[in-house]
């Protein structure tokens, strides 16, 4: 199930939140628990059993070390093997058809592909319960001898499926014990509306745009690569950030505080900056369960550079088993990197203007990049936008007048400039007229998000067309 | 400040549970006109169903389709993105002087498929052996290029006209963009609310097929109130309605589609969405048309449903006229022409469904 959907918001939500609020304290973990495993077989039935398996796993290990804690040598034989198992059944059940893919590209062999369809947010709840027994080991976190308990942080619907990616330690507390007061339920509401109209009025209009333009096949004018690159742009962020806007939101709505996920990547000026605010749960866990266990930046520049290299090739991987992620991966190791050495000095001396677009310039092909699923395109697309096949030509033109107040509504939503705004008006009112105004504000973008729900659900029959 | 917050809650919840109240609480529709398609209706809850998840599909689409007031909150949305400036909505273009057209850009048109349906129409013309005619229709979108959202582009029927034409030495291609740009100044060819050519642009087609055609009759208003496919499209409240003319013809004329007699005109249209419909009623497999004259010509003729409102003016010049619409059609093409003694064969065919049609192959049967 995915939020954006009339089944979602108009069903499994309202019943969700009713059953929650009837059940008795006591039982609103399992409860969560048994609704979650629902969200998760809507589409999944099979593969749920793969989750529940991965639960069990990680649960039982995390037993395990706690009851040998004096025993360093076995503790640390336990969380190899929990992890080897974690990342075994991710590499499966994620890159098996990929490897075999390019093992039959190199070495000319013919094995056949598996075939497996990636179970839905396996990369998210894999690294969740990994963030789990490695802070077990650590002794960061207390055990969870609760099954029911564990289960819940590990399926909870609201952040299921694409993060944010919550650390066992971030909501250890709330697991035991939680309240909702209306305040926060308001906002939790507030925060989900804003989500969803992310999702439903930008990422999928800059969608719509972007898959037209890259189904030309890479050969098209500088005016259309650009125009479909910089859709991309806003696509891949209102969908990701409007999903952690309405995950955030929904855990608001059950008493959870869920850790922040972007703030305003666009804004950044360099690519440093531009990782600190992008997708901030992901580059965190890889910081803390993988870059400085590897030494970090402690142990001079070379071993840095390897490091750095480690993280970053598989920062790329983990978002899909596919060559331009890699690449993609890569690419941001190169500029990091270089960025550290000294063009993050050299960037300071520069008006504030010419690092956000350097920052957004190497952001937009960073994306073209990640978006090129067929990497045989990449390079014709990558051409285009710097003229390959001249500047104008074919719809570009009217692609980008049509859109244009899209993209520019896009523009000041990537920015923290509506809520200045809003601050600013609501600083000359009481709190109950800033209240107010807030929540018609998002009951009409609510409106507005359903309305282009139900009209793009508008399927119109194809045998219409004779 | 309690009470605000109190108030917000109620106002979401409202909104988000009303709709789902209607829709368990209300009666199912089984059908939308606009999209020509059966809605989903409330679905059955087995093991078997939830286990594959069908069930999951259904209630998914049952939501969505039995969604109160569906239609109106699609206008809605196609005025939102009006406002935001889009010139199509739902792949029809949003034209000046209410035109609604399909938006066929020229990579739409697929080259390779294109390539394989000239070798399949040259062989099948070999193998039938008599004089064959090709009506590539353009779409309206072409020939009213003046009516197209500013920078908006459509193939260029020029073009394919003349790759199919050049293809294919020995059959003839009267010119329909000449001819419909020419009587686009005297009256209107296309509907502007549906993608079909109107009575003026099938009569200006059968002028151009047949110079000297013996039919003559005027045109009689069948409906004044035709809001087609196009519009149907974007469901733009401010579209102006169609006229649909039809042509009187002969009362002997027998017609026969799949088996059953049916009206050539389908009266019963003018109280349906679809008023095209009027013609033959839909598309068929094979429809037949037998006794408008008497000179015992037989003409076969492999259409889209263009045809349907072209063929009441050929039924004055040939006796016999077989439709086969390959879509539809399961048998052989080549067998049929050689039993019925078929004197000519006339295509009737949107010059982008040509290109795009993976039904072709049918005619090698």
């Amino acid at each position: 199930m995915v939020f954006s959907s009339t089944i979602f918001l108009c069903v499994y939500l309202p019943l969700v939140l009713l059953g929650y609020y009837i059940c008795p304290k006591k039982g609103r973990n399992l409860f969560l628990l048994i609704v979650s495993l629902v969200f998760y077989a809507w589409g999944e039935p099979k593969y749920v059993f793969l989750m529940i398996f991965s639960i069990l796993v990680n649960y039982i290990f995390g037993r395990l070390m706690d009851k040998h804690r004096e025993n360093k040598k076995r503790m640390k034989l336990l969380l190899v093997l929990s992890v080897v198992i974690d990342l075994g059944l991710l590499s499966v059940f994620k890159y098996t058809d990929f490897i075999i893919t390019n093992v039959n590209a190199i070495f000319g062999a013919n094995f056949d592909l598996l075939n497996i369809a990636l179970p839905i947010g396996i990369s998210f709840y894999t690294f969740q319960a990994m963030s789990y027994t490695i802070d077990v080991y650590r002794d960061d976190v207390r055990v969870q001898k609760n099954l029911i308990d564990f289960g819940m942080y590990i399926t909870m619907f609201p952040q299921l499926i694409a993060g944010p990616i919550v650390r066992y330690a971030d909501v250890q507390d709330q697991l035991a014990d939680r309240s909702v007061t209306t305040a926060d339920f308001s906002e939790g509401i507030m925060r989900f509306v804003v989500g969803l109209g992310k999702k439903v009025l930008l990422a999928n209009q800059m969608g719509a745009v972007w898959s037209d333009i890259y189904a030309l096949g890479g050969d098209v004018s500088a005016l259309m690569a650009w125009t479909g690159a910089i859709a991309y742009t806003f696509q891949i962020y209102f969908d990701f950030s409007g999903y952690s806007d309405m995950a955030i939101g929904l855990g608001r709505m059950f008493g959870f505080k869920f850790p922040e996920n972007f703030r305003y990547p666009y804004q950044s000026v360099s690519i440093t900056d531009f990782w600190r605010r992008w997708h901030i749960t992901l580059s965190t866990w890889f910081k803390e369960y993988l870059y400085i266990p590897l030494g970090g930046n402690r142990r001079g520049l070379a071993r840095q550079a390897l490091n750095l290299l480690i993280v970053w090739s598989l920062t790329g991987f983990w978002h899909g088993a596919g060559w331009n992620f890699v690449m993609w991966g890569l690419y941001y190791f190169v500029i990091l990197f270089i960025e550290k050495l000294f063009l993050l000095k050299a960037l300071d001396k520069l008006p504030k203007f010419f690092r956000h677009v350097y920052a957004l310039l190497l952001i937009i092909i960073g994306w073209v990049i990640f978006a090129s699923d067929d990497v045989s395109v990449l390079l014709p697309y990558l051409g285009s936008m710097f003229g390959a096949n001249g500047a104008i030509g074919g719809m570009d033109v009217y692609t980008l007048l049509t859109k244009a107040v899209l993209l520019i509504i896009c523009c000041i939503a990537s920015t923290e400039l509506p809520k200045k705004l809003f601050l600013s008006a609501a600083g000359a009112m009481n709190e109950k007229a800033a209240f107010t105004l807030k929540s018609v504000l998002m009951i009409a973008l609510l409106a507005l998000s359903m309305i282009l729900l139900i009209g793009d659900s508008y399927n119109p029959f194809l045998y219409f067309r004779f | 400040m309690k009470k605000f917050h109190i108030a917000l809650i109620a106002l979401f919840l409202a909104v988000i549970i009303l709709p789902a109240a209607f829709v368990f609480a209300g009666e199912d529709r089984t059908f939308s006109d606009n999209e020509n398609r059966m809605l989903q209706t409330a679905p059955k809850l087995t093991f078997d169903s939830i286990l594959d998840g069908s069930f999951q599909n259904k209630i998914t689409d049952y939501i969505s389709d039995q969604f109160p007031a569906r239609d109106t909150w699609t206008q809605l949305g196609s005025q939102v993105k009006k406002l935001a400036g889009f010139k199509d909505i739902g792949g029809a273009y949003l034209g000046s002087d209410g035109y609604y057209m399909e938006k066929i850009t020229p990579d739409k048109v697929d080259e390779t498929n294109l390539n394989r349906n000239i070798g399949l129409v040259s062989d099948f013309v070999q193998a039938c052996g008599v004089k064959t005619t090709m009506l590539l229709v353009p779409a309206t979108g072409t020939v009213m290029s003046d009516k197209l959202p500013a920078h908006a582009r459509m193939y260029d029927a020029e073009k394919l006209y003349n790759t199919v034409k050049s293809a294919m030495p020995d059959v003839s291609f009267p010119d329909l963009y000449a001819a419909l740009s020419e009587a686009k100044t005297q009256q209107q060819v296309y509907y502007r609310t549906d993608h079909h050519w109107t009575w003026y642009g099938a009569h200006t087609a059968y002028k151009t097929l047949l110079p000297d055609g013996k039919y003559d009759a005027s045109p009689e208003l069948f409906s004044d109130s035709f809001l087609g496919t196009t519009y149907s499209k974007t469901l733009d409240p401010a579209a102006k309605c169609d006229d649909v003319y039809i042509s009187p013809v002969s009362d002997k004329l027998k017609v026969t589609a799949d088996g059953k007699e049916i009206p050539l005109y389908d009266m019963s249209a003018a109280g349906e969405k679809d008023k095209y419909k009027v013609f033959l009623g839909g598309n068929y497999g094979e429809t037949t048309i037998t006794g408008g004259c008497n000179n015992g010509k037989t003409l076969l003729i492999i259409k889209d449903s263009f045809a349907n409102s072209l063929v009441p003016f050929l039924t004055a010049d040939y006796e016999n006229i077989i439709m086969l619409d390959l879509r539809y059609y399961m048998g052989s093409a080549q067998q049929l022409a050689a039993e019925r003694n078929v004197d000519e064969i006339l295509f009737v065919c949107e010059m982008s469904s040509f290109a795009n049609d993976k039904n072709m192959v049918k005619l090698g049967f």
